[in-house]
């Protein structure tokens, strides 16, 4: 019995390194003088000098604000978007009959298996013609397509889980639609709502293959990256990356209740 | 306020739960509808508040037909079997939901939401959230927030049931009291026949979609019309026995346990089991192939054979009683 | 989201002068089409088995209670957090061959570096472990999931059978699993014939990948979208065939 308690501590050991290392090489780059990362043959794996120098270099200048601000923008958009459509899908979907919801939910999740790519190009013809390419209105609509079926899932279960019974009794105290909305409804499906929306915001800060395909030019901090990269301006690439990646691993952590919880995987035990 | 019900219908799939019920419920009545799980009480209760739409048939309340106005329309207060009070709201609130709804001033408001919290007894607990209350107080605030409206009539759908049986039967009571307070008209739904014999003025026994008795729970009790609700009404069902036993071939005769003599006439049963209730004794017994229940004061026991004579009873042929 | 996709897939069949003709994918042969389609499959394929190996893995340790589980359980979300990009960005300067924190780590136990992108099957290999360190946490997670709903009783009675840990696994873990693998395999399979930002950060056009290739025709010969619809159009035929082969061998 000791062997295998042992075993699962090492298990547990190994597979935390795993996961933390990439972070980990990330942050020696972004923190450490070139001469230390970049240019020996076998780069050091433990810090051996602290710099913010390339964080400074990379953040300073437009260089940096315009992407950031250009991905900020599209991601409350996405949001936005995302729930302005998935909170009545949502609603709706949760008051029909299962008969009937599940074979409509499925039918939305389906859609996401779509390359990007395929979807892409002809979106990028239309936005040329409709004046929407390089837009972050455009690509905050494109990647709302992707986001909005997952979004639609989380509240349809959030909905789902208040009672019919509520809403009968609100009507029958004289609450008419708009008043239901706002006393029962949304204060009971707030944290569901605000999943949905991190959830959706988290995939629009990701989001690299519409955006390249929509917003080549002036684009958001993953394609800013990408060009950097392939520039050869590796530091400014990996500095941008820290700043990008920083709150988003932070909203992960908190976010984890709905990633691992409920919504998911509620929602497999029920497709399964 | 009168409620009249006219030819309501309503359909689930192929299943009819409400099969043309016409009924008219005087003012001031405790009018309890009784009818085994499903049988369709819940949704009789949905479509007077107007939650549900009857595929036919109209709801007429004091003269006005109300059929196509929405809940909210609708002067009604309903309390659910689940309670559904408003779990972001503290009782304060869910109390003064109703009224606020309806653009009551403020200080109207909070006088009625205070004279209702005093009738009921939960003045300590309004400022609570209603996730961190008991049971029997959650009904309660169901309760007044239905009652601080004073609405037209009232509606519940087994408010009873999610409490334990002590509760219950306090809750009974308290029920009973409100309802000769208010003098309101009270509709109220349940499965459990013993809430119904206590509560009740009349009772409608609702059986494959139609109240197949109304009556008061006298009535029901010493005269049911059928066979059904002869089985379904009382502490222990209707006896029922061919009518020979008493002469009346072609009849089967129906007696309550109490409409014997025990120990004497030339009918014959064995005990199998007993129930004792301070100083009576109610006997199960075999006769032939039937089971019967006999109220006795006597110590018989389990294994005994016991003589006795029914002295009173109603005639039933296939099952409906037949008018003497 | 359907329409574009019809437009899409419509006009890879139509030349500009809206004739119908097969000549945009006989082009694409001639850009090496092929080989973008076995190395699709490769990393799909490659991909599926790391991460689903993998998440089996984690999957395991995480029904077990242990001290510090939390930490373990929370650390193991990261990769989910963190973009595509970046990841792909660290990826490659680990893989680097000079200066590359994977070559330091073989330095360390006195092996030499390698090249990592030496051949088309290395730059691959690459490719997928790369993937498989971002992806295997939402794996995990669904197998989990499954994990979690396997009644503790047949293990108990398959102990008492006299079946160890590692045939415990096969007999009683895997075959309660298959819907959630199913499930898995179908989520990711799609994503992974998907995979666009990783293979273009870290390995560039060549070796092609449909979705590579894809792109690279549409930067060079626009506005003459015709041949990159065509390759995106094979990548949607793979998907759709990938996804009935799956749902007919879990007979549905």
């Amino acid at each position: 019995m000791r062997a295998s308690r042992a075993l699962i501590y090492v298990a547990a050991g190994l597979l935390s390194a795993l996961f933390l290392f990439p972070l980990y090489m990330l942050i020696l780059i972004a923190f450490q003088p070139p001469k230390y990362t970049l240019i020996p043959t076998y780069p050091p794996l433990v810090p051996k000098e602290l710099t913010l120098a390339n964080l400074v270099a990379a953040l300073s200048g437009t260089a940096f604000i315009d992407p950031f601000l250009k991905s900020v923008e599209t991601a409350t958009l996405v949001g936005l978007i995302s729930l302005a459509l998935a909170i009545p899908a949502g609603y709706g979907l949760s008051r029909l009959p299962s008969r009937l919801s599940y074979p409509v939910l499925v039918l939305i999740l389906l859609t996401n298996i779509m390359p990007g790519v395929i979807i892409g190009i002809p979106i990028a013809v239309q936005f040329i013609r409709a004046g929407l390419y390089e837009t972050v209105v455009g690509l905050a609509l494109a990647q709302t397509l992707v986001t909005l079926p997952l979004a639609t899932l989380i509240l349809q279960g959030t909905f789902s889980a208040i009672p019919r019974d509520l809403e009968h009794q609100a009507m029958i105290d004289g609450a008419n639609l708009f008043n239901r909305l706002r006393y029962v409804l949304l204060p009971n499906s707030a944290p569901g709502i605000a999943a949905a929306y991190l959830i959706s915001w988290m995939f629009s800060w990701d989001e690299f293959t519409y955006a390249i395909l929509l917003m080549p030019y002036h684009s958001t901090l993953p394609v800013t990256i990408y060009t950097d990269i392939t520039r050869g301006n590796l530091l400014a690439g990996a500095a941008f990356s820290v700043v990008f990646t920083v709150p988003v691993i932070i909203l992960t952590y908190g976010l984890q209740r709905y990633l691992k919880g409920q919504y998911i995987s509620g929602g497999l035990k029920g497709a399964a | 306020m009168t409620i009249e019900l006219v030819n309501i219908t309503k359909r689930y799939g192929s299943t009819v739960v409400l099969n043309g019920i016409t009924q008219k419920i005087e003012d001031g009545e405790f009018f309890v509808v009784l009818g085994p799980s499903g049988a369709g009480k819940s949704t009789l209760l949905k479509v007077i508040a107007g939650i549900e739409r009857p595929d036919s048939g109209k709801i007429i309340v004091d003269g006005k037909d109300i059929t196509n106005l929405p809940p909210e329309k609708r002067n009604i207060a309903m309390v659910f079997q689940s309670y559904a009070l408003y779990p972001n709201m503290n009782v304060h609130d869910n109390i003064a939901f109703p009224l606020k709804m309806r653009h009551y001033p403020k200080d109207e408001i909070e006088r009625r939401v205070q004279q209702v919290a005093k009738l009921l007894n939960i003045t300590d607990i309004l400022y609570k959230n209603v996730t961190q209350i008991s049971g029997g107080q959650q009904q309660r605030v169901a309760l007044a927030r239905a009652i601080v409206r004073d609405p037209a009539f009232f509606l519940l759908d087994e408010p009873l049931s999610n409490l334990d049986a002590r509760m219950r039967a306090i809750a009974r009571g308290e029920l009973k009291r409100i309802h000769m307070e208010l003098k309101k008209t009270f509709v109220y739904v349940t499965h459990d026949q013993k809430e119904a014999m206590s509560m009740a003025t009349r009772i409608a026994v609702l059986h494959n979609g139609v109240f197949e008795q109304v009556g008061t729970p006298l009535e029901l009790y010493e005269r049911p019309t059928t066979k059904w609700v002869a089985q379904f009404i009382g502490d222990h069902p209707m006896n029922f026995l061919p009518g020979e036993v008493v002469g009346k071939e072609g009849f089967e005769v129906g007696f309550r346990p109490e409409w014997v003599e025990v120990g004497r006439g030339n009918l014959k049963c064995q005990v199998y089991s007993l129930e004792v209730v301070g100083e009576l004794r109610y006997l199960m017994c075999d006769y032939g192939e039937s089971s019967i229940v006999l109220l006795s004061r006597e110590p018989y026991n389990v294994g005994d054979t016991v003589a006795f004579e029914v002295t009173r009873y109603n005639l039933y042929r296939d099952g409906r009683l037949v008018e003497r | 989201m359907v329409y574009p996709a019809f437009r899409a897939v419509y006009f890879s069949f139509v030349l500009p002068n809206g004739r119908f003709s097969l000549y945009y994918y006989r082009f694409l042969e001639s850009v090496g089409l092929g080989k973008a389609v076995v190395d699709t499959i490769i990393v799909t394929v490659g991909a599926l088995a790391v991460q689903l190996a993998l998440a089996l893995a984690v999957a395991s340790l995480l029904t077990k209670e242990f001290k510090g589980k939390r930490a373990v359980s929370t650390i193991m979300i990261t990769p989910m957090g963190v973009a595509t990009v970046v990841a792909a960005v660290t990826f490659s300067f680990i893989f680097e061959v000079t200066g590359g924190y994977a070559n330091s780590i073989l330095h360390l136990f006195g092996l030499r570096g390698i090249n990592w992108y030496a051949n088309d099957a290395m730059s691959l290999l690459v490719v997928i472990l790369s993937d498989a360190w971002k992806n295997t946490p939402i794996v995990a997670l669904i197998l989990l999931a499954g994990m979690t709903a396997i009644p503790q009783d047949l293990y108990y009675a398959a102990a008492v059978d006299g079946a160890g840990p590692i045939r415990r696994f096969f007999y009683v873990t895997l075959p309660n699993l298959r819907e959630f693998i199913a499930i898995a395999l179908i989520i990711r399979g799609v994503q992974e014939f998907n995979i666009f930002a990783l293979p273009l950060i870290l390995i560039g056009y060549h070796p092609p990948l449909l979705t590579t290739l894809t792109y690279e025709l549409y930067t060079t010969s626009f506005p003459a979208v015709g041949p990159s619809l065509a390759a995106a159009t094979i990548l949607l035929v793979f998907i759709l065939a990938f996804l009935v082969l799956i749902l007919r061998v879990r007979g549905r």
